[in-house]
């Protein structure tokens, strides 16, 4: 019973019931209060303990007999009259170990067993579809732009280099050398004795037709841009160190330790053009 | 079948009133006093009557608050304990307190004696009187007693009267001040010189006498409680006026007059003459206020014994302060007619009536308990004959000389209301 100091009155123990006419004998309850001393107050010919604002006489209280003054507190008392309270508006006060009843949130769990699968499989396959369109796009913002692909092949349209001529066209940041060689300068080429040279390779090895040489423009020494038609053998010459280069790209006097690279490329059949790349 | 049934019924009484009578006070081993008387009741009721009535407080509302702290926790068990425990063996606890004797009461089922009478003596030898209990369970009640008397102008005027008539002992107050500083430690203090093993009577109805006694000395053996008794000043009558503020109620004056000595029968007998209760229901006594005194009005006549000292008074009440007036001026013509002499059969009469009063009166359990607790404490006879045949003495001539010596003396006057016109003590021709 949590009862505290500045309570206003009680008079008897927690035990003690009410009366049916409902002058209460409970704690935290004025039982002291003064009725009114009118005619016209609540007491209309009832007997004393009916007023629910005088403590009845068996819960004790001050009489005057023979005995003198007399005050009296009662500690148990049977109350005359006790009527249960069927109906109370305070709610029902549960143990702690009490747990709720859940029941009636739960549901079959056998009757949407088909709704549970199809939702499972269905959210598996969108979830799968949703991974996979998610990972390639990913994987296709790794692969090369158009641009960059434009950029990554050359073509070139031979018809516009006349015989004995060379041109210079930009692959990849880097010069490509394509000469359309005469008849002279193909034989030139293959009358070398090419199995003593520094780097040795014959000239049908380094070129598709014989007529067009498609090399890279970079000196094997140390990367500066050869000259074309210089030097001492007729081909390239690399103002740099001094490097010599043939016909047909083959390093033949200087410091160059290799002849200069062929990249890939291909003929296009019927228009005359080359893709370099 | 009927005479036969009406003879087994006046052997029972006769049986029983010898009995009654009979009743001695033990000496029991544990040098608490025992009587018991049985009726052949099925239930039985023990007392234990100590004295630690409010004329033997040493501070003020100490007395109130020992009453309120009847059985809190003791060694034993605790308040809960003592309270469900006496649930289930249907029994009822009770505490009164009186200017004389605090009574702390079982009412039980015969076969039950065992366990009350033990929860009565574990709380005078072995009460814990812890601080939670007075601050959560005790005040609580004090205040409430104080809040309930003072809303009570009745009581008010007793209480007051009391004060004026006895200044100390009886004179001080069975309720505790409204703001009161008594702790734990003041309790102790009281309740160890109060149950004194010279203090404390038990006394039984209904119950046998040898079980009585058997059960006390068992449990008042083993007590604490030192020997000795305690004493109060003998008390001295001054008497005074004085005014309170009403809060509500009718209006009420207070006329009366104390008396030095052991009560008398006179006196007695003068209360029930003056009494204005009728005998008849729906109409009116033969009291010489009843009829003279105005519609609404009501005048009782108080009559306090105590041991060794009495008040007498007239309580007058009305909704009107003219009412009052005019009651009053009733009242104190009949006393001072009384005081002249009455003729022979009014005394007659009075005294039986009062003499019928003390006799019925003893038949109620707390009526007992009073009548054989004095005689206890002051060693006499308990019987209740003894108390009657007092009234045998009363006759006109003695009657006169105890209430025209009582009048003699300082009055004590009370009011509760409006002070400023109701009545003083000169306006009622003293
Ligand atoms: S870079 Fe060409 S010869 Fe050194």
């Amino acid at each position: 019973m949590a009862t505290f100091a500045t309570k206003r009155a009680t008079t008897l123990a927690p035990t003690v019931r009410t009366l049916a006419s409902g002058a209460p004998i409970a704690p935290r309850l004025n039982l002291a209060a003064r009725g009114q001393a009118s005619e016209h107050d609540h007491d209309h010919g009832h007997s004393e303990s009916s007023r629910s604002d005088i403590r009845p006489r068996w819960a004790g209280g001050v009489t005057f007999s023979a005995a003198g003054l007399v005050s009296k507190t009662v500690t148990t008392v049977h109350s005359p009259a006790f009527q249960p309270r069927l109906i109370h508006t305070s709610v029902a006060n549960k143990d702690a170990p009490q747990v709720p009843d859940y029941s009636k949130y739960r549901t079959d769990p056998g009757s949407n067993r088909a709704l549970s699968y199809f939702m499972v499989g269905s959210l598996g396959v969108l979830s799968a579809s949703a991974a996979k369109s998610s990972i390639s796009e990913f994987l296709q913002t790794m692969a090369a732009s158009a641009d960059v692909l434009a950029l990554a092949k050359v073509e070139v349209d031979l018809s516009t280099i006349p015989e004995g001529k060379n041109v210079i066209i930009k692959w990849r940041g880097k010069p490509v050398f394509i000469r359309h060689r005469t008849q002279s300068e193909v034989d030139e080429a293959r009358a070398v004795d090419w199995k003593s040279l520094r780097d040795p390779q014959s000239d049908e090895d380094r070129v598709q037709k014989p007529e067009w040489l498609v090399m890279l423009g970079v000196c094997t020494h140390l990367g500066c841009v050869p000259i074309g038609e210089a030097g001492d053998f007729g081909g390239w010459f690399c103002p740099c160190h001094g490097s010599h280069y043939d016909i047909s790209g083959r390093a033949r006097k200087g410091p160059a330790p290799l002849n200069l690279e062929v990249p890939a490329y291909e003929f296009t059949d019927g228009d005359g053009k080359v893709i370099i790349g | 079948m009927l005479s036969a049934r009406a003879l087994n019924l006046q052997r029972i009484t006769a049986s029983s009133s010898s009995r009654t009578f009979a009743t001695a006070v033990a000496d029991a081993a544990s040098g608490v006093r025992v009587a018991a008387v049985d009726f052949g009741q099925p239930t039985s009721a023990v007392t234990v009557l100590v004295k630690a009535g409010s004329r033997f407080q040493n501070k003020e509302g100490v007395a109130n608050v020992l009453k309120n702290f009847a059985f809190k926790s003791t060694a034993k068990r605790s308040a809960i304990g003592t309270v469900r425990e006496a649930e289930l063996y249907g029994g009822l606890l009770s505490a009164s307190l009186g200017r004389e004797h605090l009574a702390l009461t079982a009412e039980f089922l015969r076969g039950d004696e065992a366990f009350f009478v033990d929860v009565l003596s574990s709380f005078v030898t072995s009460a814990r009187f812890t601080r939670h209990e007075l601050e959560e369970y005790v005040k609580p009640l004090v205040e409430s007693d104080a809040e309930a008397v003072a809303s009570n102008p009745a009581t008010r005027a007793l209480e007051a009267a009391h004060a004026l008539a006895f200044r100390s002992g009886l004179g001080s107050s069975l309720f505790a001040p409204a703001h009161n500083d008594i702790n734990v430690a003041d309790i102790k203090a009281f309740a160890s010189s109060a149950f004194a093993k010279g203090n404390v009577a038990v006394i039984g109805t209904n119950i046998d006498s040898s079980t009585l006694n058997k059960l006390v000395e068992q449990s008042f053996t083993a007590a604490t409680a030192a020997e000795g008794s305690t004493a109060a000043p003998a008390s001295k009558y001054f008497g005074g006026e004085t005014r309170l503020e009403g809060s509500g109620g009718p209006q009420t004056l207070f006329i009366g007059f104390g008396a030095e000595g052991a009560p008398s029968a006179e006196l007695a007998a003068l209360a029930a003459h003056l009494s204005t209760q009728p005998s008849v229901k729906w109409s009116k006594s033969l009291s010489p206020i009843a009829t003279a005194i105005p519609e609404g009005a009501q005048v009782q006549s108080v009559y306090l014994p105590y041991s060794d000292a009495s008040l007498f008074g007239l309580l007058v009440q009305a909704e009107s302060v003219g009412g009052v007036k005019e009651a009053a001026k009733v009242a104190v013509e009949a006393l001072r007619n009384a005081a002249k002499g009455l003729k022979e059969e009014e005394v007659k009469g009075a005294v039986a009536r009062a003499k019928f009063a003390a006799a019925s009166g003893v038949e109620s359990r707390e009526g007992l308990v009073n009548v054989l607790g004095a005689k206890i404490f002051a060693g006499s006879e308990v019987s209740v004959e003894s108390t009657l045949s007092a009234f045998d003495k009363v006759n006109a001539a003695s009657f006169s000389k105890a209430v025209s010596s009582l009048i003699s003396a300082k009055p004590t006057l009370v009011t509760v209301g409006d002070s400023l016109n109701l009545p003083h003590t000169d306006e009622l021709g003293f």
